[in-house]
């Protein structure tokens, strides 16, 4: 079966666009499209026409009316407006089925309200000598052709697959092994055994009223009815047991979130810290660098005049007109102390002596000039060396700046790439808190505990009824009035011991059939083919996965390990059904990195081309432009596949579909 | 230590730019005297002199010391290339002031005109320049 189109007006951001799947590149469908513009509505415009749900909304979307906001807010009030999604399906023997589901809803007060239950309907089109015929009962049909039992494996969330082993039980596998491989017929014919026998024993036991005959069957009747009981309590508290997992599940998932939220709020706080402190420190090094430029500007500036003064200077040194700056009380000083600025005695020294006194003499007969000049000198010299010395310091303020400024952008980049995360982490809302989990574990030990005190009171009874219904069949047996009724029972005891070595025998084949299917599938797409030994199905249909040290490794898979799990499951399952259902797979890479990716994208390829008495799987692929990378366009390459793209038109709020 | 204190006046028009350059440059840590000395370097090397401009006679007083007035007399002795000049205080403290007063207009002129956002920062940038070095902020 393949899907060959699909027309949808109305639903969600479609308002009105039509896939066209025919043509030779009709089995292997990539549509690509950024995050939303509705590759996951696709997948829910098909899980509403063919099951009436959305098993692929979002949870905050699946209150929300089918019909977007945009279409609503064009209506006039009391307008009605018709949300429809129509199918056409290529059947296996070439018959064409048109499936289409159309609900109508009324705008008032800007709300769409439903008006009337969605309504199916499949007309199947013959070739042209016949016509074509509306089928009376279309949710028979749908269940005939595409049983909703089997929308798991058939329509798939990428995104999700990763918990397909983590949440679902054993039983799940084995209701789809059974279900897929249709084995289940005969566990239903047991179940149908099962209840012959016990009313062919209530009917033996009617036809004989001896004491010992209906004190035996009363017995029997009390334990039947307390084995029920407690059948049903252990069903009810399996059931509250999935629910837990699945409630479990979400819940570790947003606690996850709000552990990875808190250390994102955590960095960002330590990170706004350092920035601050690196804001400080710059704006502390800005000020020097400042203080630096003041200090020196006046002497940076006036460097030519600094220069000249001092070349006024040193020329007259030259010349003998100007002696060095020394201050004449300080050559008095030292002529009265009779020590040397170099420390000799100048009373001992009659040369150095002469010196001082000439100097002296010099000083003293300085004109205005010479005396501005020498008073100048000193301060101009120092100008000079400050300005050669605030070298230093220069280079370090600027390296100092320079990394403080280089650091201070690495780490505003990396905060605002943190406060990006926080506040979309925020937007998704707050996440239950750590006591709901613990609630829920508490009700799954309690649960646990129950089960257990149920099962154990089961084989009881069980073991009580046995005893009970062999002493009450001792005296059917003996029994002439009861002898017809106990021979038909007789009869009915040995054919459900055949239907349940039967069906033992069948289950176990496809399980182990299965088992071969999904570890071949699985080794061809996982990447640690020399780590992965082999993937089982045990008798109680637990899937595990073992290395090759030996140790079980399902638990340690990652998230892409753990969906090519679920799709090596799923092409499994289709290898052994009797149906030929197209997959949709919506972002099948979304959580894989890129070095599997290939890997999973050949193997889909390949599992789903025609084989030996096998015909072609139809595959819709809806990708995010990111996972049909070049890797996996290769990967594809050998399937020739057929290439939409889907854009949201923002202006007219409606997604547009694009032949790339 | 100050050893003279001349009323070293700014120009009364002038006053409020000194202060925008003290809080837009130096975030309002320079003393007058600083404030004053850069402006006079930087009339100096760009040749503003402005003779005619109304004086503050109230302030503010700049308190001078030794090595400024030697500051001042190297640009007196640049400016007329005689030594003798150096003999007239009153004239060097003229001149400053004028050099001073074409600095100052020219310094808030530059600020002004560029509209900069980072004021300081440019002007740390023209002391670099001046001395060669580019500014690596």
């Amino acid at each position: 079966m393949k899907i060959s189109r699909v027309s949808i007006s109305n639903f969600r951001q479609y308002q009105s666009v039509n896939f066209d799947f025919t043509g030779d590149e009709s089995d292997f469908i990539i549509i690509s499209g950024a995050n939303g513009d509705g590759k996951t509505n696709f997948l829910n415009t098909l899980s509403w026409c063919l099951y009436d749900n959305e098993n692929f909304a979002v949870k905050d979307n699946q209150n929300l009316s089918l019909v977007s906001r945009d279409t609503i807010s064009n209506a006039s009030d009391s307008d009605e407006i018709v949300t429809k999604v129509g199918l056409d399906l290529t059947m296996a023997n070439g018959t064409t089925a048109r499936v289409s589901r159309m609900a109508k809803f009324k705008k008032n007060n800007n709300v769409a309200t439903q008006i009337s239950p969605s309504k199916l309907s499949v007309t199947v089109l013959q070739d042209a000598s016949k016509g074509s015929s509306s089928e009376a009962n279309p949710e028979l049909w749908i269940e005939q052709n595409l049983p909703k039992r089997l929308e798991p494996y058939v329509l798939f969330d990428g995104e999700r697959l990763e918990n397909f082993f983590k949440r679902e039980s054993a039983k799940t596998v084995q209701a789809a092994v059974l279900e897929i491989a249709q084995v289940d017929v005969l566990r239903n014919m047991n179940s149908h055994l099962e209840t012959a026998i016990d009313k062919l024993r209530k009917a033996a036991a009617s036809e004989d009223s001896t004491f010992a005959i209906q004190e035996a069957s009363k017995k029997v009747e009390v334990l039947s009815s307390r084995l029920a009981s407690r059948t049903e309590e252990e069903s009810a508290l399996s059931e509250q047991l999935s629910d837990l997992a699945r409630n479990y599940a979400g819940i570790e998932d947003a606690i996850v979130r709000e552990q990875k939220h808190a250390v994102d709020v955590d960095r960002e706080r330590n990170l706004s810290n350092q920035i601050g402190a690196l804001e400080v420190d710059l704006s502390e090094a800005w000020a020097q660098f400042a203080e630096w430029g003041a200090k020196n500007a006046p002497a940076v500036f006036a460097r030519s005049a600094l220069e000249a003064a001092l070349g006024e200077i040193e020329k007259r040194h030259q010349r003998g007109e100007l002696p060095p700056p020394i201050k004449e009380s300080v050559l008095v000083g030292l002529l009265e102390q009779g020590v040397c600025v170099c420390g000799s005695d100048l009373h001992g020294n009659q040369e150095r002596n002469d010196h001082i006194e000439n100097l002296l003499d010099k000083n003293r007969s300085l004109g205005e000039l010479g005396a501005i000049l020498q008073g100048m000198e000193s301060h101009l010299t120092g100008f000079m060396s400050r300005l050669q010395g605030s070298e230093d310091t220069r280079s370090v303020l600027q390296h100092q700046i320079a990394t403080s400024r280089k650091k201070l952008s690495e780490l505003n980049v990396e905060y605002d790439a943190l406060r990006k995360r926080i506040s979309e982490s925020a937007s998704q809302g707050k996440s239950a808190p750590l006591s709901d989990l613990q609630r829920l574990m508490d009700a799954k030990d309690r649960a646990n505990l129950r089960i257990g005190e149920v099962k154990s009171e089961m084989e009881t009874i069980t073991s009580q009824l046995k005893s009970a219904q062999t002493n009450q069949e001792q005296l059917l047996s003996k029994s002439k009035k009861a002898q017809a009724q106990f021979k038909k029972l007789e009869f009915a005891k040995e054919a459900l011991k055949q239907s349940q070595f039967m069906f033992k025998e069948l289950s176990d084949e496809v399980r182990l059939e299965v088992q071969k299917q999904i570890d071949t599938q699985f080794k061809k797409m996982i990447w640690k083919q020399n780590y992965i030994d082999r993937v089982e199905i045990d008798d109680d249909f637990i899937v595990s996965v073992w290395d090759k040290q030996g140790f079980e490794i399902l638990s340690t898979l990652s998230a892409g390990e753990r969906e090519c799990l679920a799709f090596a499951f799923s092409l499994a399952l289709n290898g052994i059904s009797n149906y030929e259902l197209p997959m949709v797979i919506d972002t099948p890479f979304g959580r894989m990195s890129s070095e599997p990716r290939p890997n999973v994208a050949r193997s889909l390829a390949e599992s789903t081309k025609p084989g030996e008495g096998r015909e072609t799987r139809q595959v819709i692929l809806l990708m995010t432009d990111t996972e049909y990378d070049t890797a996996v366009q290769e990967a594809l390459a050998s399937r020739n596949p057929k290439l939409l793209s889907l854009q949201f038109d923002q202006g007219n709020s409606t997604v547009k579909l694009q032949g790339a | 230590m100050a050893i003279d204190s001349p009323l070293l006046a700014f120009g009364v028009d002038s006053i409020p730019k000194y202060d925008y350059l003290n809080d837009s440059v130096f975030g309002g840590s320079l003393t007058n005297k600083g404030l004053f000395l850069i402006a006079l370097a930087y009339g100096f090397k760009n040749k503003l002199l402005v003779a005619d401009y109304k004086k503050s006679t109230t302030g503010p007083r700049t308190e001078l010391e030794e090595q400024d007035f030697a500051l001042m007399s190297a640009i007196q002795l640049a400016h007329t290339s005689d030594s003798n000049s150096l003999k007239d205080i009153k004239g060097r403290n003229e001149l400053a002031q004028q050099f001073a007063e074409g600095g100052i207009r020219a310094l808030y002129e530059w600020l002004m005109d560029q509209n900069r956002r980072d004021p300081k920062g440019d002007f740390i940038g023209l002391v670099l320049r001046e001395l060669n070095l580019d500014s690596q902020n």
